[in-house]
């Protein structure tokens, strides 16, 4: 309960602060590109090949776990500075 | 469903009622229910009086017969005893008697016949009733409200004399456990409650639940709810009443429970009047409404109520602490944990009331992280980024596109255009190579011995780098360690 009401304050927080700027739903169209729809599809054409030739899919899949793990590092480095548990 | 009337009183799915053509003065004790029966046998419904003061336990069996005759039934496994019993206590009014089945293990089987057989451990008569449709009922008495017979009794009962004999007698069976609920047409519940007072700042939640008899059901039918402000109506001065009142109405498909709500403005604070009934269509309503004489439009109203509720307008802060109650039940509500373990008054546990504390519970947990995604991540700047990784993180799959190649083939004027689908050329040619059988193993392919091995490895290696990280072994090694 402790951690879920952090995360309810941290968010309630946040969004009511910044709730003035506008929403974000789709990339911008760039001189007659859509980028959203281009890389949407360009990311569903890659998930189409990489599943059908699985190995690759696996190791797309180990990938964003590392992101991920990465991604967790810079969230706590963010909030916890110096005091963020790694040693370098 | 005129015949389930005298037994109707119940709310649940009804499985089967005994139609029963038995002839006058037989002491027919077994009533066949068919074939095709399936699902769970609840609960059972029969009408019973009796009115000589003896006590006696009826006993209710479901025998499952091999054909239609009915000559070849035996108890099921599941039942030593009676599947149904009833103590009859004295005399008794007329009721409807609702008895639930001794254990729940036990359902139809859609292949057999079924018979409902009825016996009696002491040697009295009780009345049990069936249709109330007197013109099917040469021997009923009516002096008895329509009193078709008496039970038998399992083995030393006298013969029934005629006016005793079973004749007509009807059972209903239910799908569910319980006693009798009322299915009479009706509205159960409105939104807002009667003399509640609401929140609102734009909008409020109108709604009612209710039941339909089937009996009152006919297609069209609909609820109506309808409301005005009374300020509203005091500082009007329109020619028709009618138009004061917002109107709502939802369709009913079906005979059975409904329940219906929607959102529907309420910008006026203070004092509403709610009026909700259940109503079929009709022609004269249309034209009222038509000619704004909506307040005469009273025509097909099956049951109606009048209620009243109060809006309130509330703060940014009162929204909230609203929401903020609203989430903190609904986590206390998620948790298997009682927050009660926390207070010494109510069973206070110690282990309990820390992992309700310090725990977190996955689903309150995901729901809110979706919040901070959908809300504080999707503002511009940042937002962009967002949706970046929102696309590259998907799992929506894309056909891959086709092209064509214009090719000479021997000569340069003999050119011809080839097709390629690279959908099928991937796909289908990836599914042909994972179909290949493993060596002396017809079960398995190759995919499936391959697979795991090279998900391991990818698995280790990811594990290696992350652990290579955390322990600061990348860039310098043990010399990353201050001494």
């Amino acid at each position: 309960m402790i951690w879920y009401y952090f995360l309810l304050f941290i968010t309630s927080l946040l969004t009511a602060a910044f709730s003035w700027l506008p929403k974000v739903e789709t990339l911008p169209t760039i001189l007659g590109v859509d980028i959203d729809g281009q890389l949407s599809t360009g990311m569903g054409s890659f998930l189409t090949f990489a599943q059908a030739i699985w190995p690759i899919y696996d190791v797309y899949l180990g990938a964003m776990v590392l992101l991920s793990y990465y991604a967790v590092k810079m969230v706590l480095k963010f909030l916890l500075g110096a005091r963020a548990p790694t040693l370098h | 469903m005129a015949l389930c009337l005298p037994f109707s009183a119940h709310a649940g799915v009804i499985l089967q009622q005994t139609i029963d053509t038995t002839s006058a003065n037989s002491n027919n004790s077994f009533q066949p229910l068919g074939t095709g029966l399936s699902g769970y046998a609840g609960s059972i419904d029969f009408t019973l009086a009796n009115s000589n003061g003896g006590t006696q336990t009826l006993g209710f069996h479901i025998l499952k017969c091999t054909d239609s005759t009915y000559t070849s039934c035996s108890k099921t496994s599941a039942y030593s005893g009676y599947q149904y019993t009833y103590s009859v206590a004295g005399s008794q009014p007329k009721a409807v008697i609702n008895v639930s089945v001794a254990t729940s293990s036990w359902s139809f089987d859609p292949a057999f016949y079924y018979g409902i057989n009825y016996e009696s451990n002491n040697p009295t008569f009780v009345s049990i009733y069936g249709s109330n449709a007197t013109s099917s009922l040469p021997n009923a008495d009516p002096a008895a409200n329509h009193r078709v017979g008496a039970i038998p009794c399992s083995t030393t009962c006298a013969t029934p004399t005629a006016s005793q004999a079973v004749k007509q007698l009807y059972f209903t069976l239910y799908d569910v456990l319980g006693p009798s609920e009322d299915t009479t047409t009706r509205l159960v519940t409105v939104t807002p409650a009667a003399s509640s007072t609401i929140a609102t700042s734009t909008t409020a939640t109108f709604g009612a639940t209710g039941y339909v008899n089937s009996n009152d059901f006919v297609s069209g039918m609909f609820v109506q709810i309808r409301y005005a402000s009374y300020s509203s109506m005091q500082s009007y001065a329109g020619a028709s009443p009618d138009l004061f009142y917002t109107t709502l109405q939802f369709p009913i498909s079906a005979a059975g429970t409904f329940s219906v709500s929607t959102t529907s403005p309420a910008l006026t604070v203070g004092l509403y009047t709610m009026q909700s009934d259940i109503r079929t269509t009709s022609w004269t309503n249309s034209l009222l409404n038509f000619f704004g004489f909506g307040q005469f439009a009273q025509q097909g109203i099956l049951t109606a109520t009048s209620t009243v509720f109060t809006a309130a307008h509330l703060s940014g802060y009162d929204t909230f602490v609203a929401s903020t109650t609203e989430a903190m039940l609904a986590y206390t509500a998620s948790s298997t944990i009682s927050l009660a373990s926390c207070s010494t008054w109510t069973g206070f546990n110690l282990g309990d009331c820390l992992g309700v504390l310090l725990l977190p519970q996955v689903q309150p947990m995901q729901a809110q992280l979706s919040a901070f995604k959908d809300g504080f991540l999707t503002y511009a700047p940042w937002g962009y980024l967002t949706r970046f990784v929102v696309i590259m993180s998907g799992g929506a799959t894309s056909t891959l596109p086709s092209f064509s190649a214009t090719l000479p083939l021997g000569s340069a004027d003999d050119l011809d255009t080839f097709t390629f689908d690279m959908n099928d050329m991937v796909t289908g040619g990836a599914a042909l190579l994972d179909s290949i059988p493993a060596r002396d193993n017809a079960t398995h392919t190759i995919k499936t011995v391959m697979r795991p091995w090279i998900d391991l490895f990818i698995g280790l290696f990811v594990l290696l780098i992350m652990v290579k990280d955390l322990m600061g072994m990348a860039a310098h090694g043990r010399h990353n360690f201050k001494s």
